[in-house]
Parts: C-alpha cells; structure tokens; sequence
C-alpha cells in the first residue's frame, strides 16, 4: 500500500468502530489474493538434480527454479505504510505472517526436504528486499516423503527486539514473500501444492501512544 | 400530567474511569489503559440516565485488504452508522443554533410570557458522510480504477447555559374547549466549552485499481472560558391546537439563527499535532429549520387516564420519530416511550406522587451512537407538589 499519509487509515479506522485503551487496529492483508491462480494451487517438477524452486510473491507471483533472479517489481515488493510514534515501545506494534499450505508429494523416489516461507521486509527506498532487506520471519516445515500427503499451517511474529523490529518501527517498508520447496539432496522436485492461508497483519494499540 | 424534572445523574457516569476524559489530566498511565471513548461518548449522550451497562470499543478492528476490496470488521458489533446523527435530545448538531437541551432548567410564567434559563453538557451529535463511491467499497464494492474515495466527520460536545423567552398568542375559536396558540420563542445561549473534531479523508485509486494515494486533514477547535468564546441565539416558532380530548403541534426551530465561536485550532497528523493557531473565529447565519410535529390523544378508560402521543421531526440532514403511551391511575403514572433519533431508544418510566412530590424511575434502553451497540441505564425525575398542581 503506498501512500502519503498511513495516519489516515488509522484515524479512518478511529471513526468507524471507535477507540478504547484495549482496542487493536489491524492491518490485515490477504496476500493469498495477490497469488495468480496458477500459483495458489500449483504442479512443482524440477528437470535438474537438487533444484530448488521459488515462488516469489508479492506485488503479484512468479514461479521461478534454481537461480533465476525475480523481476524488478518482484524484487521491489510492495509497500505498506502505518502510523508509529517517535517512541514505538509501548504500543504493542507487531507484524504477524500467517500461512498454511497443504503439499502432496508426487514423487515416489524422492523425498522433499523442507518448505521454507520467509517474509523480507526493507527500507521503503530499497530496489531489492531480498538482498537487501532482512528475512524477518522464517516459516520452516518439515517436507513430505515420496507419495505423502501433508498440511501444514502456522503463524509468526516480529515483535519489539525482534529480527527486523527496527525496520518495522520506520512505518515505512517494502515487503515481499518468498516460498522456497527443497528438495532433498540428490533428489528433483515433483509435487502439487495449494496455498490455502497466506497473510501478514500489521497491528498495534493506538490509545497507547497518546502522548 | 407530566413526570416531572429529570435529573441529569448522567453526570455521575463520568467517575467511571472508562468515561472520565479528565484522568487524561491526572493518571495518564490509566487513561491509556482504562478510557474508552465510546463509553465516554454513550454517557454524554445520555445525560438524563447513569447508563450501568453503556456500550463499548470493540477490542479488535480490522481493515482487511484483498486485492480489490477493502473490508472493516470487528469483534461482535456493527460498525458506526454513516449518516448525520444528531446529539443528546435529538436536536443538536455541531456549529449549530440547534444546541443541546438543558439537563437542568428554571421555568418561570408571567402571563402569557416564559423565560426558561438552564445549562446545558451534551454531544451534540456527529456526521460521517462517506462520498458515494467510498460507500460502496465499505458495503462491499470493488475498487474502481482511477477513482476518488472520500470520508467527510464531524464530531462535537458542546456546554453552556441557555435562555429562551417566548410569548402565547391565543387565537380565538369561539368553541369551548378548543383553543388555538402561536409561541414565537427566542432562544439564547452562551457557550463555556465546545470541543470539535473534524476529518477529511481522501484516497485515489490508481490504474490497476490499487489504492495510491492517501491524504487526510484532521482538526480539532475547541474553546473554554479563558480560551473564546461562542454564544448565539435562533428564533423558533411554535403552534399548537387543542380540541379535546385531541392536542396537535407544530413546531419550526431555528426558523433564523446567528451562532459564533471563536476558539483555538490545531491541526493533528499522524499522532503528533502542529503548533496550535491563534484564536479561530466564526459566525455562521441564516435558516436551517427543524420542523417538529406532534399530536396526542387523551382518554379515560375507567379509573385510568391514558395519553398516547406520536411525533417526527424532519431536518435536511436527519429525521426524528417517536411515540408515547402514559396511563395515570391515582397516585401512579407509568409511561413507555420509544424514539428514532438514527438510533432506536426505549424508555419505560414509573412515578408516584408522594408527599414532598412526584418521584419517577426510568429506565432507558438504546443503541449507542458511534458504536449502535446496546446499552442501558437508569433515570430519576422528581417534580415538587407546588409545581405539580
């Protein structure tokens, strides 16, 4: 979302359903609607030995396999402006990254060894999050053995002192999601999957920064 | 047969820490923890009642972002109701002649003339006007390629002391037993505070129909006895028709009005606020009426003497309706009431004349402006056996 004022959604937010010392706003951004329908329910086969594949989310989604770079705007990611105070402690600012995919292994030989989903935040003027952002969560399953059906779902958070916090408190940053399906070493990748939950929520308690 | 003075024990609400805007003052670490806004404003709508259970902020609210909606949600409730919304009494609004009734009030007769004198605290109502195409998306609407959203509130408290004085002409029917008045009334008031709080929001889709842009302007006006000034007066004109055991009414307030306030304002932007600038003035004039209507019928059924009444009440911005039952038998009268005032209320009252005076009970049960969630509160009146006869 870019914008010249985050304070206005806030304060639009305010006027809409109030205000309390325990009301939480929320920024909630379904991601998953941003997944072209081809990568929200998708075929994974690598034709090399050990080849990862990527996919690459946010502003929309590419597919991509062992070392192929995304394009500028996937490297880019989008921006998201919120509202926070010179002093940010206190207000409970946090960024969750919840996702859930289910994943069948179509292989019979090999095993997949991991799907990893990393949330990249960096500064708003950064041409690239991903080399030069910080991986501000990692969301690590365990892979599926040949033929296994498997679903997965969890949820994470940068909370002050965490990886990515200081970032976080600019109220200006880009952000982008990579999904990295590994396979196993000496193995290929031949598997079906469907994202079924794929969201980040910025939050935080505004009543507490009243100065 | 009426019930009397109400008291304003509304005013008692404010010792809730969750109401009490004036802990701001003294436990700032408890006002960020403890206020709640809509609580605060639920009780300043309802002066007349001590609200026991008054509506609160939802813990959670979400502004959920999809690829071409935005969507609002919150834990339980329904979110503000969009439209103008008048304030405490149904009448007021903000920078307006129409201010808040008086909680408290000193009638006097002599003749055909009355001057009534009270104070008055209340909000006095608030707009949150979404511009057509912001109306849409917050019903369900997709985002529209290059296109404007905007978002026009306001919202205000007002308080000060008012006085009116109108005089009874009676036109002769030449009939027993009906009568026809006309009471043109002026009113007068002087402001000792008024807060107001204004919000424009502004945003701009751009060719994929993304949002792009966003801008808003926040102000806040706001004036106290050694900080401005504001004061007023309207004229108001005033029929009424009696032909028992019918009674009819028609009433145009603020017929013609002149209002001023001269206050301080400051702009406020993302949670830090500009160097408030000097004294802020204005004078607002002209008509902006709010026609009232209303009729009642009398009737004696045995030993009980009923009374059901209805009013509306049309102004350019709102719409005003309620209805009344109230039945006295001997020393007691009980009435049930209901109103639209961009919420439902209901109130049910029961009194009893005692020796001292009539003393009434009320309790009201509403949707709460802001949040339309219900709460409900209790209500004293009292009126003293000389002015009951």
């Amino acid at each position: 979302m870019k914008g010249r004022d985050g304070f206005a959604l806030v304060v639009l937010v305010l006027f809409i359903a109030g205000c309390s010392g325990s009301s939480r706003y929320v920024l909630d951004y379904n991601v998953l609607s941003y997944v072209k329908e081809q990568h929200t329910v998708g075929d994974v086969e690598s034709s090399k030995i050990d080849e990862e594949a990527h996919l690459y989310i946010l502003p929309y989604s590419e597919l991509l396999f062992g070392n192929e770079n995304p394009d500028l705007i996937l490297r880019r990611g989008v921006e998201y402006q919120y509202p926070v105070p010179s002093v940010p402690e206190g207000g409970n600012l946090e960024l969750l990254l919840e996702a859930g995919i289910k994943l069948k292994n179509l292989s019979t030989e090999h095993q997949i060894d991991e799907v990893e989903i990393g949330l990249y935040i960096a500064e708003a003027e950064s041409q690239d999050i991903f080399s030069e952002g910080e991986k501000a969560l990692e969301i690590d399953f365990a892979g599926a053995e040949p033929n296994e059906e498997v679903s997965l779902e969890v949820q994470k958070k940068i909370v002050e002192g965490s990886p990515g916090w200081d970032i976080l408190v600019t109220g200006d940053i880009r952000c982008g999601i990579e999904i990295v399906f590994r396979p196993v070493s000496g193995g290929t990748l031949h598997l079906k999957y469907a994202i079924e939950k794929l969201r980040i929520a910025i939050s935080l308690i505004p009543f507490a920064y009243i100065p | 047969m009426s019930l009397g003075q109400r008291f304003p024990i509304g005013l008692l609400g404010f010792a809730f820490d969750s109401r009490n805007p004036f802990l701001y003052q003294v436990d700032r670490d408890k006002f960020r923890q403890e206020f709640d806004f809509i609580s605060f404003y639920d009780q300043l709508y309802s002066p007349f009642y001590l609200l026991i259970s008054p509506s609160q902020s939802p813990e959670e609210i979400r502004l959920i972002i999809e690829k071409e909606r935005i969507r609002l949600e919150t834990d339980g409730g329904r979110l503000l109701a969009r439209s103008a919304v008048p304030g405490s009494g149904g009448i007021s609004l903000p920078r307006s002649s129409l201010v808040p009734l008086p909680f408290i009030s000193y009638p006097v007769a002599f003749g055909k003339w009355r001057v009534d004198t009270g104070a008055y605290a209340a909000s006095t109502g608030y707009r949150f006007v979404p511009d057509e195409n912001l109306q849409g998306l917050l019903d369900g609407d997709t985002l529209n390629p290059e296109t404007q959203y905007s978002l026009e509130s306001q919202l205000a408290i007002d308080a000060g002391v008012s006085a009116s004085i109108s005089h009874e002409f009676e036109l002769l029917t030449g009939r027993p037993a009906q009568g026809i008045f006309i009471v043109p009334r002026v009113k007068t008031y002087y402001r000792i505070a008024y807060v107001e709080l204004d919000y424009l929001f502004v945003s701009e889709t751009n060719r994929d129909g993304l949002p792009q842009y966003y801008d808003s302007k926040a102000s806040l006006f706001w004036l106290y006895p050694s900080r401005g000034w504001g004061g007023g007066a309207r004229f108001d004109l005033g029929a009424v028709l009696l032909s028992f055991p019918w009674r009819v009414g028609l009433s145009l307030l603020n017929l013609y009005r002149i209002d001023y306030l001269a206050g301080s304002s400051q702009r406020v932007e993302a949670f830090s606020s500009a160097p408030a600038e000097g004294l802020t003035r204005s004078l607002n004039y002209g008509s902006d009426p709010l026609f009232f209507v209303s009729t009642a019928i009398e009737q004696r059924i045995g030993r009980t003497m009923l009374v059901l009444g209805i009013n509306g009440g049309f102004h350019g911005e709102y719409r005003l309706f309620g209805l009344l039952l109230r039945a006295r038998r001997g020393d007691w009268i009980a009435e049930v009431k209901t109103a639209w005032q961009s919420q439902w209320s209901f109130t049910t009252t029961i009194a009893k004349k005692l020796w001292l005076g009539k003393v009434g009970v009320s309790c009201n049960l509403h949707n709460s402006p802001l949040s339309d969630r219900v709460s409900w509160g209790v209500g004293v009146s009292f009126q003293s056996r000389r002015r009951d006869r």
